[in-house]
């Protein structure tokens, strides 16, 4: 039975403060812009009735799909026993709940009426997958509150593989709930593709992992708490082959749709004359979200955290660019009602819709990234999430050695 | 520590009513109905009493079943209740003071059935308007979604 | 009925009536099946083909409404149908990117051949409508007599619909309303769509645009009853060739076109 010790933070210091202060704000000022939206209508967003979702989509997406992939480690130890990653589970379940909370945090705040939300639970649609991801996401909170139960609670902690097993099920599923959103659309050429479902699992894992290891790394490094080079270089591989993946998905995506002929449009829309689309694509989707945080970590040769935080970056980066190129991308082209036809309307068919992100859809957007902020800073000071250390001493591959390197009274965070 | 925490929930609740005790003012008057045109569809005392239910049934029961009978509108509550001001224009019904606000406002109850319902009637919109709406129900042959008790209400009421 | 803008609702009880009989033929048949299973089966699955048929999921129903859409005979630079909707259901009619509207006037032209033509578009009335699929709660709806509404009641404005609809028919009110018409309630933060002005076909009335239509003597439109085989409609669409918009979807619209 391995006795690590994990530690509340001690949260007294400047930074953890002006953290804290700062992602309130960002929640307040979220707040106040969805508001402000709730009381002039839609209109003053960027948001038209042909960019149907914009901004707001596009972090709630990330968030919640960061979200079943930040949960992965936490699996990794309970389901697929690897115990070298059982330190890290609680923040992991942590990071899913956080970004979850955020993801929806944006949904819900974008809805044109959201004191009807309700009439979802009352009149219940079991033809949508909306529907469906209300109690996905409700009950994917609820699992992984009793995992992380499970987790911390030691005369429970031996049926946690079971609830670590019922929750990787549960955020695959979820994760395909969230992927078939767009890929059961047959109207929208982006969307119409079953490949959608298993590349956002793809995309989860890279995300959840980036994000995690970006908490991670700067926790650890701001609590001045050890973190162990050996534990890194596991992660690390994890991460280049989620990020491979991803990019593998893609391809088959983009040259599948290539290889059919009525997809061409689109495809050329994306890859070659989308404007800002296509340079989102190549640069920072493929770039900076894929080939250089492949690079940086297969061949740079600077500290290893170093490295890992600047590719997590990369990733998150490119997480979003690839998410707003399908998501508003997929809306900007227009739908083809007359195909073969030169189409025009008082509607704007047959034209390139424009989408100009305007300030209260962003700043909600931005802040359903505060709200997880918040509570992960919360949680860490509540209660112990994160090990009191991660030399690679402490949380020896095999596991016996009883107690960790003796963990310091108090862990000082650093000024 | 724990005399501290006391403090600040002390100061809080101190606070709090005084932010209540400052913005009170008073009570609220009670509403003044106007005198309605024409005959109601219930009397008086079954409509306040259950006018929320029977609104709710009768909403379902037209825009989902297609069952539109004249009587079932809500623009027939408007074009009844809604009051003229000294120019003798229209005003809005749910405008402070007017038939559904004195009411709503005195219990504290929000609607926000004229968020999307027009809230003065059309001056084209004369009475009769719905009468042949009975050809088309006959088609749906909905299952009755009144419950018997609401049904012995409506036939009792009849104008 | 001398009303220009009416339409005659045939006579629908008997229809009605005949299938209920239908109905007790089912149950003989299955009573004489016997068995205790298919006895016990036979409740669950009459209350099934009600539900569904209530809901419209089944097109059994005696009326589908629909229209016929003559692209030979409308006219380009014609946009009465337009106009009589935006007065009729109140919209301002103004055509930017976040306004609603619910019919437009499209031309489409073939690069290759030159070939153009002009017809409006609004919502399809699908047998299948994607929008009513992806409603998380049931606001969108198929009417038993196939019309597609959005129940502003239990919109919550998550705009599904609007993403899903292949015909771009549905908008979102983006602005406040105040100066609704009594016959058409809409409301910022909700979808809205052709109604197919179900307020006037309950009073026996043509919708608004088919109407306008018929006054400019174009008659590019014809509404009716799609089930009813001695409607005007049905018998001009036995008649002559027509189609419907992205047919390949499958979603079966209750709008028709010709010559496009």
């Amino acid at each position: 039975m391995a006795t690590l010790a994990y530690r509340e933070i001690g949260g007294k210091s400047g930074r953890y403060w002006a953290l804290v202060i700062g992602s309130g704000a960002l929640v307040a000022a979220g707040l106040g812009a969805a508001l402000y939206m709730r009381a002039h209508g839609h209109h003053v967003t960027g948001m038209t009735n042909q960019i149907v979702w914009g901004m707001p989509h596009v972090f709630a997406v990330f968030l919640i799909v960061a979200a079943s992939g930040a949960l992965n480690v936490a699996s990794i130890a309970s389901v697929f026993g690897r115990s070298p990653y059982k330190p890290l589970a609680r923040l992991s379940g942590l990071l899913a709940v956080a970004l979850l909370i955020g993801g929806l945090w944006n949904l819900v705040l974008d809805l044109g009426r959201p004191g009807h939300l309700l009439d979802a639970v009352m009149f219940p649609q079991w033809r949508s997958i909306f529907a469906w991801n209300i109690y996905l996401y409700t009950g994917f909170l609820v699992v992984v509150g009793f995992y992380l139960w499970f987790l911390m609670e030691r005369r429970l902690e031996r049926h946690s593989k079971t609830i670590g097993l019922v929750a990787f099920l549960w955020r695959l599923v979820l994760t395909t709930g969230t992927g078939s959103i767009f890929g059961f659309l047959a109207a929208r050429r982006a969307y119409d593709t079953a490949l959608l479902a298993p590349l956002f699992i793809i995309l989860s894992f890279a995300f959840g992992l980036a994000v995690f290891l970006l908490v991670l790394i700067t926790a650890s490094s701001a609590l001045s708490r050890p973190l162990g080079e050996r534990l890194l270089k596991r992660l690390k591989g994890l991460l280049v082959v989620f990020v491979a993946a991803a990019l593998y998905f893609v391809a088959v995506y983009h040259l599948t749709n290539l290889y059919r002929a009525g997809y061409r449009g689109i495809e050329s829309f994306v890859l070659v004359s989308g404007g800002v689309y296509t340079l989102l694509f190549w640069v920072i989707q493929v770039g900076v979200g894929g080939v250089v945080p492949l690079v940086l970590l297969l061949t740079a040769k600077t500290r290893l955290a170093r490295r890992m935080v600047v590719a997590s970056a990369g990733v998150v980066v490119g997480g979003l660019a690839q998410l707003y190129v399908l998501i508003i991308g997929g809306q900007a082209y227009p739908l083809r009602l007359f195909p073969g036809f030169v189409v025009h309307s008082s509607f704007y068919d047959g034209v390139i819709h424009p989408y100009v992100p305007h300030w209260p859809e962003t700043v909600l957007a931005v802040s359903g990234v505060g709200v997880t902020t918040l509570i992960v800073l919360i949680g860490v000071r509540l209660l112990p999430f994160l090990p009191a250390s991660l030399a690679d001493e402490a949380i020896d591959v095999h596991g016996h050695k009883g107690r960790p390197a003796q963990a310091p009274k108090s862990v000082v965070p650093s000024p | 520590m724990r005399a501290r925490a006391l403090a600040i929930a002390i100061s809080v609740v101190v606070v709090l009513l005084a932010v209540l005790w400052l913005t009170h003012r008073g009570p609220v008057p009670r509403p003044l109905i106007a005198q309605a045109r024409g005959h109601c569809v219930l009397n008086t005392a079954r409509m306040r009493r259950i006018h929320m239910m029977w609104l709710r049934q009768v909403r379902t029961r037209v825009v989902r079943d297609g069952m539109a009978l004249r009587a079932d509108r809500l623009t027939r509550c408007v074009s009844c209740h809604v009051q003229k001001n000294a120019q003798g224009h229209l005003i809005p019904i749910d405008a402070p003071g007017q038939f559904c606000s004195s009411c709503h406002v005195y219990a504290g109850v929000k609607i926000d059935c004229f968020a999307c319902h027009a809230a003065v009637p059309e001056p084209a919109f004369a009475p009769g308007y719905f009468s042949r709406a009975h050809h088309i129900q006959a088609a749906f042959r909905q299952p009755q979604i009144l419950p018997r008790r609401f049904k012995a209400l409506l036939s009792r009421a009849a104008p | 009925m001398t009303d220009p803008d009416s339409f005659v609702p045939q006579d629908t009880k008997a229809q009605a009536e005949s299938e209920d009989s239908c109905d007790v033929g089912r149950r003989r048949l299955l009573a004489m099946a016997g068995g205790v299973a298919v006895l016990a089966l036979a409740p669950g699955v009459t209350v099934w083909a009600r539900t569904m048929r209530a809901k419209g999921l089944v097109d059994a129903h005696p009326v589908r409404y629909g229209l016929l859409i003559d692209a030979n005979h409308c006219q380009s630079g014609c946009d009465a149908c337009v106009r009589a909707c935006n007065q009729y259901n109140g919209l301002s009619g103004q055509t930017g990117p976040d306004n609603a509207q619910w019919i437009r006037k499209v031309t489409i032209q073939d690069p290759k051949t030159g070939f153009t033509r002009t017809f409006p578009v609004m919502c399809q009335h699908c047998a299948k409508p994607a929008c009513v699929a992806v409603c998380p709660t049931g606001a969108s709806f198929r009417r038993a007599d196939g019309i597609v509404l959005v129940d502003k009641h239990r919109c919550i404005g998550c705009r599904y619909c609007l993403m899903a609809c292949p015909y771009q028919a549905r908008s979102f009110v983006a602005h406040k309303v105040d100066d609704q018409k009594p016959w058409a309630p809409r409301g910022k933060g909700t979808a809205e769509g052709c109604t197919l002005c179900v307020e006037r076909i309950d009073r026996g009335k043509l919708p608004a645009c088919v109407a306008a239509c018929a006054r400019r003597g174009h008659k590019a439109m014809l509404f009716g009853n799609l089930h009813d085989p001695q409607s005007a409609i049905a018998k001009r669409l036995a008649q002559y060739a027509s189609t419907t918009i992205r047919a390949d979807l499958g979603m079966e619209p209750g709008v028709h076109y010709r010559g496009i």
